[in-house]
């Protein structure tokens, strides 16, 4: 399978993953900038990381990569969901008018989103696997979905599934917060919001949230 | 005007009548996120400024609170600290190793799989010890904010030993492949040959200017333009002298090799029945500055905290800043590559 | 987790079901086969939870027999994992573990082992994922309240539930019948959007269905296992027959149709 990664402006950790990952694997034509030089032609799939900056010439870049991508795949919490870059605000030297950081999502359609900060080389196999065999399990429904949402959060955790009463206390929430900003007081997760970087994973684990996600975006 | 491929990052190269260096990757603006924002978000915020020196970032900042705050770490807590961030320039150097093996040799495989092991154990051990192989979260202000024991520090011993094993075949055949050269009448700048020293050197004499039309910033010491990286440290700290543009490779391995001994040397001092962590402080008022040596040069982090606890004012910055006119000067790709220029970081400087 | 998924197949997929029970001096089938799990090395830590005094219980890492021992028993409730027992299984540094969980916690460790989405998820340490079956679990606060205020009995002084086929039975000084339904108002909201009764996404899944404890293999391995401790003699299998199976699938199907009926009033 031929896969081709484009960082767009991130931070380059979920380049690297994507280098120690790809390393392992059998049978992929992996490219990548930090390999060598390439021109992007019709490609199987495209990796992207890095958030889009809606001021930037990126959006033009994101465009040509969605025409010449059979499979578009946004990688990393920053491409899929905004990640850290939910926070910029511009205004900083020397390119104040950089203001605006989305996921890819809002310049162009994307067909599957992984979410982490950065996400594992152990996530690349059984994704790429789904692909070869033609074989996927109902859990990439959850990666569909969450490539149609704009944002997802510790906040939205607590906003969408707790603050509605339809929390269980299972704390998978807890086990899967990479800063440790969820903790369970009372039965029932309560998030210091000064640690939640924006990363969407304990949203995409919890039993109660992934089941929202996939009845509003898929079906 | 072309694509430069194998950086940290993404940046052009201008080559007509001088040549230029241009990153070009967005400004996300780091030092103005912050502003307003507890300590506790600022040093998950700014570790994520680069997704390969990230623990360098955190330090720096913890070191820049902690100077504002009047506390110090624990010695158990800043050996600790010390040590990831060791282990972190291990990383650095060893995904730079990746990204440029095609320049030294034709039959890349073996050495890549040598790195690629090495670095393996590495993250283990970072992961182990901080949180995560990548952005480790227990990088805190006050410490490490994690209890050891006997049998953890002696797993990571073993992990840390295997690793070193494996780097030493790659160093075997990386340094057959450093040519020496001639060594340039250049000026260095480093603080501290392991951790960093706010005292090493005279802070105001750091100049900031805007750089063509790029999206990052130059920096100056005094009127000179100064090299700072592992070569800069090694050159003042232990007299290194290999001169030429692998130079600054044969400084990386150098430093791999010095960073293993130093990790083992903490380790052994560490004393499991103290405390990683000072505890029990206010964020209060205060102005503070944490010089820390990244893997790639001296990294300044600058905060000025409110009344609340807050932040005011952040300024960071960053070693690829002092290299990039050093970088023009080699005026090949080649001379870029080997000063391992990190673009996320580059672009999030303020005019002073 | 949709409910439409499970509608082809209710109770999920499997090589085998049985009924089975514990040939050691054990009581609990499940607790006979995780001994026989870790007395053979199999396995070596168990995550489970073990009950305290009434409906209070908390998670433990069992890595002896009489640690999993003390565990047995129904809590009637989901024990959250939380961030220690993470830290413990690293520190500890087990590498292959059994967890006990509900269908929920079960669901999102499945999730976790194929595809870990952080590098610090500890999937590859766990070796067996058991699930129970669940019907629902309490909202503490309300139940203990209706207990005390409705039959005058204070939650501590209850030893252990039992599940009969038409009541809960609280079992204390005296026993207290509650039919289920009256119990079903103190169940919580969220597990109403549940469509998962028997866990699918398990190894095994090990439940109580009127009086035999049934364990439903749903891999291979998972079949070879229950053989083997078998014929260890630490536990006897028979089959459950057409009847109790046929049961079963009803129980999983109404609670599909009651998934689907909340979700639409939520969404």
């Amino acid at each position: 399978m031929r896969i081709t990664h484009v960082d767009i402006g991130g931070c380059e950790g979920c380049s690297f993953v994507l280098i120690r990952a790809m390393k392992k694997l059998q049978g992929i034509e992996f490219k990548s900038r930090l390999l060598g030089k390439f021109e992007i032609e019709n490609e199987e799939m495209i990796i992207v990381s890095g958030a889009v900056c809606l001021n930037s010439e990126k959006v033009d870049v994101l465009k040509e990569l969605r025409e010449k991508a059979k499979i578009l795949v946004a990688f990393g919490s920053c491409a899929s969901v905004g990640g850290i870059t939910r926070y910029c605000r511009g205004g900083q030297e020397p390119k104040p008018e950089h203001m605006t950081f989305q996921p890819i999502n809002a310049v162009v359609d994307v067909d599957y989103a992984i979410p982490g900060c950065p996400p594992s080389p152990r996530m690349l196999k059984p994704f790429i696997d789904s692909f070869v065999s033609g074989k996927q399990s109902n859990y990439m429904q959850i990666f569909k979905a969450v490539a149609k949402v704009k944002k997802l959060s510790g906040f939205d955790l607590i906003d969408d599934v707790v603050l509605q009463n339809i929390c269980i206390g299972c704390g998978a929430c807890i086990l899967s917060c990479p800063n440790g900003a969820l903790q369970m007081v009372g039965g029932k997760p309560d998030l210091i919001v000064e640690k939640c970087i924006r990363c969407g994973t304990c949203y995409v684990r919890c039993p109660r949230a992934s089941q929202i996600l996939v009845r509003r975006y898929i079906k | 005007m072309k694509e430069v491929a194998r950086i940290g990052g993404e940046a052009k190269i201008i080559k007509d009548g001088n040549f230029l260096f241009i990153p070009t990757a967005p400004v996300r603006g780091f030092e103005k996120m912050v502003e307003g924002k507890s300590p506790i978000f600022v040093i998950e915020a700014v570790m994520r400024i680069c997704g390969i020196c990230h623990a360098a970032h955190a330090i720096a900042a913890c070191e820049a609170f902690e100077h504002a705050f009047g506390i110090y770490p624990p010695r158990n807590g800043l050996l600790m600290r010390e040590a990831i961030g060791l282990l972190n320039r291990i990383q650095s150097h060893l995904l730079h190793n990746i990204m440029i093996l095609p320049d030294l040799t034709k039959n890349t495989d073996d050495a890549l799989n040598l790195t690629l092991e090495t670095l393996e154990r590495i993250n283990k051990i970072i992961a182990d010890l901080a949180g995560a192989p990548t952005h480790p979260n227990k990088l805190v202000i006050g410490g490490i904010a994690k209890d050891i024991n006997e049998k953890i520090l002696d797993r990571n011993i073993e992990w840390l030993k295997e690793a070193e094993k494996i780097f030493n075949e790659l160093r075997e055949m990386e340094i057959n492949w450093l040519k020496k050269g001639e060594e340039t009448q250049q000026k260095y700048m480093a603080t501290h040959l392991f951790y960093g020293d706010r005292y090493a050197i005279d802070l105001d004499k750091i100049k900031i200017q805007p750089y063509e039309k790029s999206s990052a910033m130059i920096a100056m010491y005094g009127n000179d333009f100064v090299e700072v990286g592992p070569r800069a440290r090694l050159k003042i700290y232990r007299n290194f002298s290999f001169g030429g543009i692998y130079g600054l490779q044969m400084a990386r391995i150098e430093e791999i090799k010095l960073a293993f001994l130093r990790i083992k040397e903490i380790f052994e001092e560490i004393d499991v029945e103290e405390p990683l962590r000072t505890e029990g402080f206010f964020f209060r008022k205060g102005k503070g500055i944490g010089v820390y040596e990244a893997p790639r040069g001296t990294l300044i982090h600058k905060v000025v905290v409110n009344e609340e606890g807050r932040v005011e004012e952040y300024k960071i910055i960053v070693p690829t800043m002092f290299n990039i006119p050093l970088m023009n000067k080699t005026g090949d790709e080649l001379g870029v590559r080997m000063y391992d220029p990190c673009i996320p970081c580059a672009t999030h400087e303020m005019i002073k | 987790m949709m409910p439409g998924w499970y509608l082809k197949k209710p109770i999920g997929e499997y090589v085998n079901i049985y009924a089975a029970e514990p040939k050691i001096n054990i009581e609990g089938a499940l607790t006979a086969f995780l001994c026989y799990l870790i007395d053979k090395n199999l396995i070596d830590g168990v995550i489970a939870a073990k009950k305290l005094k009434g409906l209070e219980g908390e998670i433990i890492v069992a890595k002896k027999r009489e640690e999993i021992i003390e565990a047995a028993g129904s809590k009637w409730q989901v024990l959250p994992f939380t961030s220690k027992l993470k830290e413990t299984i690293e520190n500890e540094d087990l590498n292959k573990i059994a967890i006990v969980g509900l269908p929920c916690q079960i669901n999102f460790l499945r999730q976790m082992k194929t595809f870990p989405l952080l590098e610090i998820d500890f999937s590859h340490r766990i070796k067996f994922l058991i699930s129970l079956f669940c019907y629902g679990t309490f909202a503490q606060e309300s139940i203990i309240k209706h207990i005390r205020e409705k039959y005058n009995i204070d939650i501590s002084s209850i030893e252990e539930v039992k599940i009969t086929p038409k009541a809960l039975q609280f079992i204390g000084e005296k026993i207290l019948e509650i039919p289920f339904e009256e119990i079903a108002n103190y169940l919580q909201i969220g597990c109403l959007l549940c469509p998962d009764y028997t866990g699918i996404a398990s190894d095994i899944s090990a439940g109580i269905f009127e009086d035999k404890t049934v364990f439903i293999a749903r891999s291979e391995m998972a079949d070879e296992l229950i053989k083997k401790a078998k014929n260890a003699g630490y536990i006897e299998i028979m089959e459950i027959g057409s009847d109790a199976l046929e049961k079963i699938e009803k129980e999983a199907i109404e609670k599909i149709n009651r998934a689907s009926k909340y979700i639409a009033k939520l969404l």
